[in-house]
């Protein structure tokens, strides 16, 4: 757990960083984004005091890392930054190998740990080992990079920009390679980009800066949906949600209370509230809540006597979704049983909101609009 | 050519003497601007405040001219290997700076953030990140260096420092073009040698990745480039720990008891050498030889400061030159002689030795021919041809008041024209007629070869300069035993004898310590045996 308080760093009169606090949890990638000069590099290099704090103090593990050995302290963590980080006069092997060495340990327990470490990069240690930085790729020289970063096996990465250089299907795949390394070694990594993409892609969670503030700190989720901050908004842009569709929810587009009847209603009375509601269908709720079947007016209309309980007619519901299900798994469902509407459910089986094509479509034709409409104003006033 | 050959074969121990302290020195100078230059170059390297007026002072030292810092150092450090190693190393110091600086300054800021964020300490970012990158631009600062020093190294022999250049400019002295290019053709040899060697020095500590591009870089190249580079720096480490033991060897080397030096030029040189014989002969002292010191103020403040002990130097010399006197027309040899011998000895605690007997003052000379058209033979005979002869003389003697000024004045003589020659020149001028008055020196071997009438000083115009030897009060304290020996060369040099040991130097390209040495010998001073004790 790495614990910032109150911390501030000023060059002279120029503040960089302003009373910053927040926690990063072990086991978690924590994104620092924001704009050139915002202070998120600083941020990152306080942590391995490459930059040191003017006031307030950094806890890692609840001690502070002023009072600890700066050399110990950078080795006990990773550190990757963009490709010319590695020396250009050694071998891959002696990259990776060159803070074991010069902690003496022996030869044979580094020599399986680079085996270890090339084959967690997913590189060919037989192959790459006895080469130059300069022979290798971009996405190479990363991997490698990586590699040294867990030579002494720290629990903490920092990682400075480490893609930014690389193409966008190089850097797409490592990133798929960083989150699934992530998940397998449990390590916590602060991550420097400005590439909002890569933070929602990567991050547990994503910390917004701006002018040495931190304007939002919080799970990707939250930021696209609930932005903090007018900057926010804006940095994260508009319409980036719909880059990251999974984060849109069930419970973000559903109708919040569908109209609804209980299994011992006459049938008569159903088709009286669809009337009155303007809906071709009701959903069946038992006084619990629980949400036990659909009945359409089509159903009604077919049945012989509509003095009897509506439960006689109502069909048990085939597909439902949970609050959390995404709107891609809902567009999905809507294609793959030709639906129209999936009742939304919690563990309990209790109703909570319905889907209908109307509510997808509205929904997803806002994100759309909104910019058409802006598009149109400005021709007309052209 | 064929005499250079000759020179070669029969001095070649005295050349590779040379050589190998040529060497000696050159590599000092470099290892130690090494020494100073690196850390220097380190400590500024990220200060870029104390970085320029480090290297603006390296380069101020760097535009001032060699014989120039030579004329500043030796009133402060006397003579001799120091003060030329000194110079040389100030002179290698800007190209090893400037390039540490450089070299360090250009790494990628990158890698060594990397370093830094690694954990690795200030002191391992320096040897594993920062030097190894930058060593290759540090190797071409030492090249530069070495190739400088080797070249300057030439102009140490001015000072006695020995060298090369010691036969460069003993050759340039007595006209001996062979003894000239013995010593520079094996300077250029070396400093080329140098170029070459440190540029596959600079190879080797490049690292391959930065030398080759990465095509270039495959296995087999690789191990090429390893092994080439393990044999050169293996080669150069011997190299290296040869001089090493070279200089060690030259340090716990014995002590000599005396050193006997002299002022550049001929006459300067052979006697000397035959002083050194001479004590070498009849006493057990060991003597150190420093000749050809430059002139007349590098020699005496040599002996001045105890560097040397003794050295052969003229009256007329000391008496205007080091007592600061005013030429004084008329003065006889024995007046000179009492006010030499005061002076030094009050001021400077300096005894002085008998006359050898010859004369080296200036004369004036003409040819055969004109001596007998114009019935020539003494200064006074000029004045029936005042405003006919053209005179050549150096620019100096051009314009002293105890030159042709003052000889005009006395004489009452008038030239057509007055043409400045240097050195041997004028006594080419004379031959072919472009000139029919030379000034010349008394003793010199080339009056005799040209066969020039010289015409007698009859008014004691020019002051006399008699050689002899002056040692410190001290060494002469403790070896008494000098006096004595060296007594048996009183008066027993004259004029003609001199010319003609002079003669076979310049003349005849024989070496000039050989030339007294002869001497000593002919005349029964020494035996053959007691010389080769």
């Amino acid at each position: 757990m790495i614990e910032f308080r109150n911390v501030s760093k000023a060059y002279k009169n120029n503040d960089v960083l302003r009373n910053i606090n927040f926690t990063i949890y072990d086991g978690e990638i924590v994104v620092l984004i924001g704009p050139s000069g915002c202070g998120k590099t600083t941020t990152l290099k306080m942590i391995n005091r490459l930059i040191e704090p003017t006031e307030g103090e950094i806890l890692i593990n609840g001690e502070n890392i002023m009072e600890k050995d700066p050399i110990a302290l950078r080795r006990s963590m990773g550190y990757v930054i963009q490709q010319t980080g590695l020396f250009p006069h050694m071998t891959v092997r002696q990259n990776i190998e060159i803070i074991p060495r010069l902690e003496k340990r022996s030869s044979s327990e580094i020599w399986q740990n680079t085996q270890k470490l090339m084959k967690m990069v997913d590189l060919d240690p037989e192959k790459f080992l006895d080469r130059y930085p300069i022979q290798l790729s971009g996405g190479q020289l990363q991997r490698i990079g990586v590699a040294r970063a867990f030579a002494t096996n720290p629990d903490i990465i920092l990682m400075d920009e480490p893609f930014s250089a690389l193409d966008p299907i190089t850097r797409s795949g490592l990133q798929d390679a960083l989150v699934s390394l992530q998940t397998r070694m449990k390590k916590t990594i602060v991550f420097v980009t400005h590439d909002m993409d890569e933070a929602v892609k990567i991050a547990d969670r994503i910390c917004i800066m701006y002018q040495g503030d931190i304007l939002q700190y919080d799970k990707p989720e939250e930021i696209l949906k609930n932005p903090a901050h007018g900057f926010v908004s804006e940095f994260v842009g508009k319409n980036r949600i719909w880059s990251n569709p999974e984060f849109i929810r069930a419970d973000d587009i559903m109708i919040t209370a569908p109209a609804t009847t209980e299994p011992d209603i006459p049938m008569f009375k159903c088709m009286e509230k669809m009337r009155l509601q303007k809906v071709n269908s009701l959903m069946v709720v038992d006084p619990m809540g629980r949400l036990v079947g659909i009945v359409r007016a089509a159903h009604i209309l077919k049945a012989a006597d509509r003095e009897s309980p509506v439960e006689q007619v109502m069909v048990k519901p085939k597909h439902t979704a949970r609050p959390e299900t995404s709107v891609v798994e809902l567009l999905q469902m809507v294609r793959k049983y030709d639906i129209a509407s999936i009742p939304v459910v919690d563990r309990e089986d209790i109703l909570r909101g319905l889907v209908t094509n109307t509510s997808l479509v509205t929904a997803l034709s806002n994100q759309f609009l909104s910019e058409e409409m802006m598009g149109q104003l400005e021709e007309v006033e052209a | 050519m064929s005499g250079l050959l000759n020179y070669l074969s029969q001095q070649h121990e005295y050349v590779g003497e040379l050589l190998l302290s040529h060497i000696r020195l050159s590599i000092l100078s470099v290892a130690m601007a090494i020494v100073i230059g690196i850390p220097v170059g380190i400590l500024i390297a990220d200060k870029v405040k104390a970085q320029k007026p480090v290297l603006g002072l390296a380069n101020v030292v760097q535009a001032i001219p060699s014989l120039a810092i030579l004329g500043f150092l030796v009133p402060y450090m006397g003579i001799g290997s120091n003060t030329a190693v000194f110079m040389v190393v100030l002179y290698s110091l800007l190209p090893i700076l400037k390039n540490t600086c450089a070299g360090l300054a250009n790494i990628n800021s990158d890698v060594i953030e990397a370093a830094k964020g690694i954990g690795m300490t200030r002191r391992q970012v320096l040897f594993k990140v920062k030097l190894p990158l930058a060593l290759p631009v540090i190797m071409a600062g030492i090249r530069i260096s070495s190739v400088t020093a080797v070249g300057l190294m030439t102009i140490a022999a001015y000072i006695g420092a020995g060298g090369l250049g010691t036969l460069v400019i003993s050759g340039i002295q007595t006209d001996n073009s062979s003894m000239i290019l013995a010593g520079a053709i094996p300077a250029c040899i070396l400093a080329l040698l140098m170029d070459f060697v440190m540029a596959r020095v600079e190879r080797a500590v490049t690292p391959i990745s930065l030398r080759l591009s990465a095509s270039q870089l495959t296995p087999e190249r690789e191990q090429h480039e390893r092994r080439e580079r393990k044999v050169t720096l293996a080669t150069v480490s011997a190299l290296l720990c040869a001089a090493v033991v070279m200089m060690a060897a030259q340090y716990f080397a014995e002590k000599p008891d005396l050193c006997i030096g002299s002022k550049e030029g001929c006459e300067s040189v052979i006697i000397g050498n035959m002083m050194a014989d001479l004590i070498e002969a009849k006493t057990d002292l060991k003597v150190e030889r420093k000749m050809s010191l430059g002139g007349t103020m590098i020699a005496f403040d040599a002996l001045d400061q105890g560097e040397i002990d003794l050295y052969p130097e003229y009256t007329g010399t000391v008496y205007t030159a080091v007592l600061g006197q005013e030429a004084n027309p008329g003065m006889t040899k024995e007046e000179t002689y009492e006010a030499v011998s005061k002076g030094l000895k009050e001021e400077y605690g300096i005894d002085t030795l008998n006359n050898f007997g010859f004369n080296n003052t200036y004369v004036l000379a003409v040819s055969r021919e004109t001596a007998e058209k114009y019935n020539l033979k003494t200064v006074s005979d000029l004045i029936n041809v005042n405003g006919q002869l053209r005179l050549g003389c150096s620019p100096e003697f051009a314009v002293r008041e105890d030159g042709l000024p003052g000889i005009e004045k006395v004489y009452g003589l008038k030239f057509k024209s007055v043409h400045n020659f240097s050195g041997t020149l004028m006594y080419t001028a004379i031959t072919s007629g472009e000139v029919d008055v030379i000034t010349a020196f008394s003793t010199d071997g080339l009056l005799q070869k040209y066969d020039l009438v010289l015409l007698e000083d009859d008014r004691n115009f020019f002051p006399p300069y008699f050689m002899l030897p002056i040692v410190n009060e001290k060494t002469l304290e403790k070896y008494p035993e000098i006096a004595e020996v060296l007594s048996c060369l009183d008066d027993f040099i004259d004029d003609e004898t001199m010319q003609s040991m002079n003669y076979r130097v310049v003349e005849l390209g024989e070496d000039r310590a050989e030339v007294g040495r002869q001497f000593l010998l002919d005349n029964g001073l020494v035996t053959e045996e007691e010389l080769a004790k």
